[in-house]
């Protein structure tokens, strides 16, 4: 019943229930997959499993139990969901605290007690280290699962007291279907965004803003224009960035969404010199995209794709938007010159 | 005692729940570590003898047995049977510290306990005696990671021991450990452990737990696990847990995220054949199957690693990462690459997986490996390199087309090392001719003739000059039109075996085959004309300016200046097309003499 | 749910429930009361999750039964400020009125099923006890729990209820304080065979609730959870995962020299020698010989103190060293006028401290 809110991991489904119908469910897991995959829809669901009060045997929550609804609302005594707060760039010892603080104690429902960990990736060595010991050897009854986008970004002494579980990315006709339900009528619309979400749902609807959709169209006007008016467009560019708010946090997830868009197209570029077919770019931007490498070729498209990740790593890192939006459109605009001595 | 195969430890009843096959088979007892015997010897005859030392420090790689083996010394010194090499595991105290939570033994991971107050705590506490036991054991993990106070505070009770206090300390970086506390420890190294050895715990377990596995399966978990047996055990666990009743090869193949070996051979062998088209499409089929791009990234690595073996020790050698059935394929590409090439590989695979730590965009930086692995040329020796560099990017022509012959030089974003690392001298002829070949056209027609001129002979590149520029009739063809006055010039470079030189001369700088003949043009030639005309003087100044700012050029050459800096490399010899006439003996001294 | 309150009672009873309310970033909805009205009677609940408060409302008469949320802030606010007397309470999911002579109030409100609800206490075993004694206890122990989250075991209180026996046990490995006293079981209840540990937050919480008025309370250990009920409410918390030290083992067994010690001059003693110690070495030497006993201490950088007071002793010399801190905490708790009986072996085993048949404080040396 519950189970059914996660959308493309069925596999994992029955694995967790066959897994706990052997009894055999450990204390640690460690998810990782892109963000947006549904990794912590999947942990909330697996607690639920745990926790639910209801007359059942399968391993799933009912939905209709007291535990279930407690779930629901974050207020169940033995259940701890732990996230970075927005404006923290580490996920810091203070938070580590008040999630052991609470797993030492027992359960108040009896059923055992779940802590997910979400933003694993940002976990500072201070707070890593003080988990450790915990992670070995949690109090009776816990399940500690740690969320994040892969075992790279994890200490070793944290993935080697996980279970690694890895989440593949949906099939397309399945994202399609998801953003079918959340309300994205154009089929086009939803192939185009399935196909650039690379299987994540939670990216795919992201990136169906409509208003980025517009941007992505100047865009690929401004990338059709020899030569590139790219001061002109970096300006217009902050300007919609500008409209996404006053906070920084907001321009900048805008500005990371844009950039997946511009990295997307010359992917698609990228593939059409090497003789592949283009994944996202309909057919006229796909001339669009022809032309651009007739006229530069292949390693100048490398270049310019390096330098377009750069800027997306600059936006993370804070620099200012206005700066990075110039510098980019500069390259871009020296790059796609023709090939010249 | 006799070195005996290590027992397995026998499974305690778990606790409410399930409990993990790490704790569960966590050696309790010396004889139930794997592949410490040395250690365990030591330290039983330490006990024996009555002659503990205070301290102690293990080293080794993780997930080797040293907590264990830290836990198991503090049950022989605690145990209320002891001091005993053999603990009763049922007394209090034995019972407490197998479930780490004996009052007198403190496990502590030096990352997380680094600040001053833990330093302060250390050393207060180690004061008091112990509560309850005969000892008060520390057992501090990752040492290495203490601060400056918490290691002086150390140093302070490790210089006058209390009595009472045993320290173990464990570290899986022995360098970082200051010397002042490495040398009032006693030290255990402890050896990372082999793969039989990882490979047979995992069988006891297996059998234990009633259930079965494939051998090639147990082997692939020994393998990731390198050499921790904590790490094997673990991804045992989950196999166990999620998998079906027998484990294959396939279920850790999925787990982990990896591809089958056939696919990966596949991906290889598009790339090897040039087609990154078709690895494209292998990597879009490998993802949407949920293959984890760095697991694909170090499958390629190991597959390039196997090359880089067959290519330098033949088809013999023994350890490939990939199983025997694939050895005859690889070796025939091993041998079809340049070792230089396959080190190239070697080194953008790196990169790119070190880059998908860090980012975002992985499947994105693997499409761009595959891509750049697929048009990694066979490797150029310097001289290309600095004309690519020079030149900014040279179209590849339009997609799909055939690609043309032969295709300007490209290296995919890398510069070729190894022609600085071998200090300038001329790597092997790689089938083309050795100079970097300049496209004529009527953009670089001053250039290529320029290089034409200088190297046909002086004397008859002045008579050349003459008619100024030649023109591209048709194309690979050009046609040197001299005036009317220059009748006799005319003839003389008409002749058969100077339309051959020149002919020769166009091959070799181009690359390509030019028909060249020589025309009058039936027109006088003005004297405002003959001023504009490049002079073979003014040509050979130019060669000279570019010599040398080429030369500059190289060396500010990143690679090139490091190499300077570091290895004491210098430019010996910089070939392109600046071969100077074999005659010109004057000429390649001052160059000589520039370097 | 629609009642009609006296506003002192509605204020005491939200002004109680609210001490459980948790003051760090929680769920919305945890920053609120819960109310429900049922069967002429209206309960409030506040809890933080690990430990929560449950009590009736005074004075008040049910027209509509139900539950609901009552936003604590503001409702408190509303109470202080209201002159009325007679205020009327409607409350359901959406929203919470109140409702007095010439003034109305209105305040979103919440799901009451999201608020996880706090046990009533309808055990038929427990142990009861005299509230006086109990905080006597408590506030003899709880000092010594430990802070630091180490061993989360030990950062709360051991419980041991066995017949009429009731012993308090905190310990942070360094000193262990060891309170007892008389309590009344009812039906068989008992921790034998357990280590329930409740944790300083909810003894202290405890603490504050206990009048020395000769009112008792009864005391329910289960198996994950205590259940107080004093007079007013029932004050409920999770107990601590992990096996608490065995303290009967880190008591000394045999007998050593015993040395009465006055607890106000001796507190009045320690604190002098303390003067002289660092944070760094908190270390002052207890010197027992010739009927006298010296304190000295020397710290790093302070200086040094040499404090003498009399006491009967003629034994061998005996130099043991504490931490004072460790003394002084123990020594506030007792009244100046009690006396000490120190059981005194050597200076290399812990030290036991004893103040009437009901409480023992054993402390460490440092060497």
């Amino acid at each position: 019943m519950s189970w059914q809110r996660v959308r493309g991991h069925d596999a994992l489904i029955t694995s967790f229930q066959r897994v706990a119908s052997r009894g055999r469910l450990a204390h640690a897991y460690l998810f990782v997959g892109p963000s947006g995959i549904g990794k912590r829809l999947f942990a909330l669901e697996l607690a639920k499993a745990l926790l639910c009060e209801g007359q059942h045997d399968q391993f799933e929550g009912c939905d209709h139990c007291p535990g279930c609804a407690l779930l629901e609302a974050g207020t169940h005594p033995d259940f701890l969901l732990m996230q970075k707060p927005p404006e923290d760039m580490e996920f810091r010892i203070a938070l580590m605290r008040e999630i052991l603080d609470r797993i030492y104690l027992k359960p108040a429902r009896g059923r055992g007690k779940v802590a997910i960990l979400d933003d694993a990736d940002d976990l500072n060595d201070e707070a890593a280290n003080a988990f450790l010991k915990t992670l070995e050897e949690p109090p009776p009854g816990s399940l500690l699962v740690l969320l994040g986008t892969s075992t790279d970004r994890q200490l070793p002494t944290i993935v080697s007291r996980c279970q690694v579980v890895r989440f593949a990315p949906l099939s397309e006709t399945l994202v399609d279907k998801v953003l079918a339900e959340q309300g994205i009528d154009d089929p086009t619309q939803r192939q185009r965004l399935a196909a650039l979400s690379e299987g994540c749902p939670g990216t795919a609807l992201a990136l169906s803003d409509p208003a980025l959709w517009e941007f992505r169209r100047d865009l690929i006007r401004c990338l059709a224009t020899q030569p590139l008016q790219g001061v002109e467009f970096s300006r217009k560019w902050m300007e919609f960035l500008e409209e996404a708010g006053k906070e920084s946090k907001l321009q900048r997830r805008r500005a990371a969404l844009c950039l997946q868009l511009l990295v997307s197209l010359l992917q698609d570029a990228l593939r059409c010199s090497v003789g592949s077919t283009p994944r996202v770019a309909s057919a006229e931007e796909t001339e669009v995209l022809v032309a651009v490498v007739h006229r530069i070729g292949t390693d100048p498209l490398l270049r310019l794709i390096e330098r377009t990740l750069q800027a997306d790593e600059q936006v993370e890192r804070y620099l200012q938007l206005v700066l990075i939006l110039e510098a980019l459109m500069d390259a871009l605009t020296q790059g796609l010159e023709p090939a010249h001595r | 005692m006799a070195r005996q195969t290590p027992s397995l430890p026998a499974d305690p009843a778990p606790a409410e729940g399930y409990t993990v096959l790490a704790r569960r088979y966590r050696p309790q007892r010396f004889a139930e570590l794997v592949g410490q015997h040395a250690v365990a010897q030591a330290l039983e005859n330490a006990i024996k003898s009555d002659r503990v030392a205070h301290a102690y420090l293990f080293t080794g790689p993780r997930g080797v047995g040293k907590t264990s083996t830290a836990r198991i010394l503090a049950k022989c010194l605690n145990c209320e049977q002891g001091p005993t090499i053999q603990p009763c595991g049922v007394c209090a105290s034995c019972k407490a510290i197998t479930a780490g939570e004996d009052v007198d033994v403190f496990e502590m991971d030096a990352a997380s306990n680094r600040g001053i107050d833990e330093a302060r705590h250390l050393r207060s506490n180690v004061q008091y005696r112990p509560s309850r036991g005969r000892y008060k054991i520390y057992i501090i993990d990752e040492v290495h990671m203490l601060t400056r106070e918490a290691f002086n505070a150390l140093l302070k009770t490790l210089e006058e021991p209390p009595p009472h206090v045993k320290f173990i300390l464990a570290t899986t970086d022995a360098q970082k450990v200051p010397i002042t506390i490495l040398s009032r420890c006693q030290r255990f190294d402890f050896a990372g452990l082999t793969l039989p050895q990882i490979v047979g715990r995992l069988q006891d377990i297996v059998a234990s737990e009633g259930r079965e596995a494939d051998p090639q399966a147990l082997d692939l978990i020994a393998r990731r696990a390198g050499g921790g047996m904590r790490d094997a055990q673990s991804l045992l666990d989950q196999l166990l847990s999620f998998g079906t009743e027998k484990l294959t090869a396939e279920q850790v193949y999925t787990l982990l995220g990896s591809a089958a070996d056939d696919w990966v051979a596949e991906l290889a062998t598009a790339i090897l054949a040039h087609n990154p088209a078709q690895a494209l499409e292998a990597l879009a089929e490998l993802a949407g199957r949920g293959v984890q791009m760095s697991e694909l990234v170090d499958q390629l690595l190991n597959y390039w690693r196997d090359l880089m073996v067959l290519n330098c020790a033949g088809e013999q050698v023994s350890d490939l990462n990939l199983p025997p059935h694939f050895r005859t394929t690889m070796h025939q590409q091993a041998r079809a690459i340049p070792l230089d090439t396959i080190l190239a590989g070697l080194d953008l695979l790196s990169s790119t997986r070190l880059r998908l730590v860090r980012s975002n965009h992985g499947r994105l930086l693997v499409e761009m490996a595959l891509i750049r692995l697929a048009r990694l040329e066979d490797l150029l020796p310097l001289t290309q390199l600095t004309q690519w560099v020079r030149q900014s990017g040279v179209a590849a022509g339009p997609p799909g087309a055939a690609s043309p012959a032969p295709p300007p030089p490209k290296l995919g974003g890398l510069p070729a090392v190894e022609g600085v690392k071998k200090n300038g001298l001329m790597p092997p002829e790689t089938g083309k001719n050795g100079h970097a070949t300049r496209r004529l056209d009527e953009e670089s027609l001053t250039d290529v003739w320029g290089q034409v001129l200088a190297q046909v002979g002086k004397f008859f590149a002045a008579q050349l000059e003459k008619a100024g520029l030649p023109a591209i009739s048709r194309p690979n063809s050009l046609v040197l039109r001299f005036p009317v006055d220059y009748n006799q010039d005319r003839d003389y470079c008409s002749a058969p075996e100077r339309v051959s030189k020149v002919e020769e001369t166009l091959r070799k700088v181009t690359g390509e085959g030019w028909n060249f003949r020589v025309e009058s043009s039936g027109v006088a030639i003005s004297p405002s004309q003959v001023m504009n005309q490049p002079t073979a003087a003014a040509v050979r100044e130019a060669e000279a300016v570019r010599t040398r700012r080429l030369k500059e050029e190289v060396e500010k050459e990143p690679i090139i200046k490091r190499a300077i800096e570091l290895l004491g490399a210098q430019i010996v010899r910089i070939e392109e097309g600046f071969t100077l006439p074999e005659a010109d003996a004057t000429k390649r001294n001052e160059s000589a003499e520039e370097a | 749910m629609k009642a009609f309150c006296h506003r002192e009672g509605l204020l005491a009873a939200c002004q109680l429930a609210s001490a459980a309310i948790p003051s760090r970033d929680v769920k919305p909805i945890l920053k609120n009361i819960k109310a429900i009205a049922d069967q002429g009677r209206c309960t409030l609940m506040a809890t933080d999750l690990e430990l929560g408060i449950r009590l009736d409302v005074l004075g008040l008469t049910i027209q509509e039964p139900g539950e609901a949320i009552l936003p604590a802030q503001r409702l408190l606010a509303i109470l202080r400020e209201a002159q009325e007397n007679d205020l009327n309470l409607e409350a359901d999911s959406s929203s919470c009125v109140v409702r007095g002579q010439g003034m109305e109030f209105e305040m979103p409100s919440d799901d009451p099923s999201h608020f996880p609800d706090i046990p009533t206490f309808n055990e038929d075993k427990y142990h009861e006890i005299a509230g006086s004694t109990l905080r006597e206890m408590i506030r003899r122990t709880v000092f010594a729990t430990a802070d630091e989250s180490t061993r989360y075991s030990m950062t709360g209180v051991l419980w041991e209820l066995d017949g009429d026996t009731i012993k308090l046990v905190a310990t942070d490995g360094r000193r262990l304080a060891l309170a007892q006293g008389t309590a009344k079981a009812h039906g068989d209840h008992t921790t034998r065979g357990q280590t329930p540990v409740v944790p300083t937050k909810a003894m202290q919480l405890l603490e504050r609730n206990l009048q020395d008025d000769g009112q008792t309370i009864r005391v329910c250990l289960r198996p994950n959870e205590v259940l107080f009920r004093t007079e007013l409410a029932v004050i409920y918390s999770r107990l601590v995962e992990g096996r608490f030290p065995d303290y009967r083992a880190v008591f000394p067994k045999k007998q050593g020299i015993k040395v009465t010690l006055p607890v106000g001059p001796f507190q009045a003693a320690v604190r002098q020698a303390a003067i002289m110690t660092d944070d760094d070495s908190k270390r002052v030497t207890f010197s027992f010989g010739n009927d006298r006993l010296t304190l000295l201490a020397q710290g790093q950088t302070a200086g040094r103190s040499k404090v003498e007071m009399p006491v009967t002793y003629d034994g061998k010399k005996v130099d043991i060293n504490f931490n004072p801190s460790f003394l002084i905490e123990m020594l506030r708790v007792l009244p100046p006028d009690a006396e000490l009986t120190l059981d005194l072996i050597d200076g290399a085993t812990p030290a036991l401290f004893r103040s009437g048949s009901n409480y023992s404080y054993l402390v460490m040396p440092l060497t």
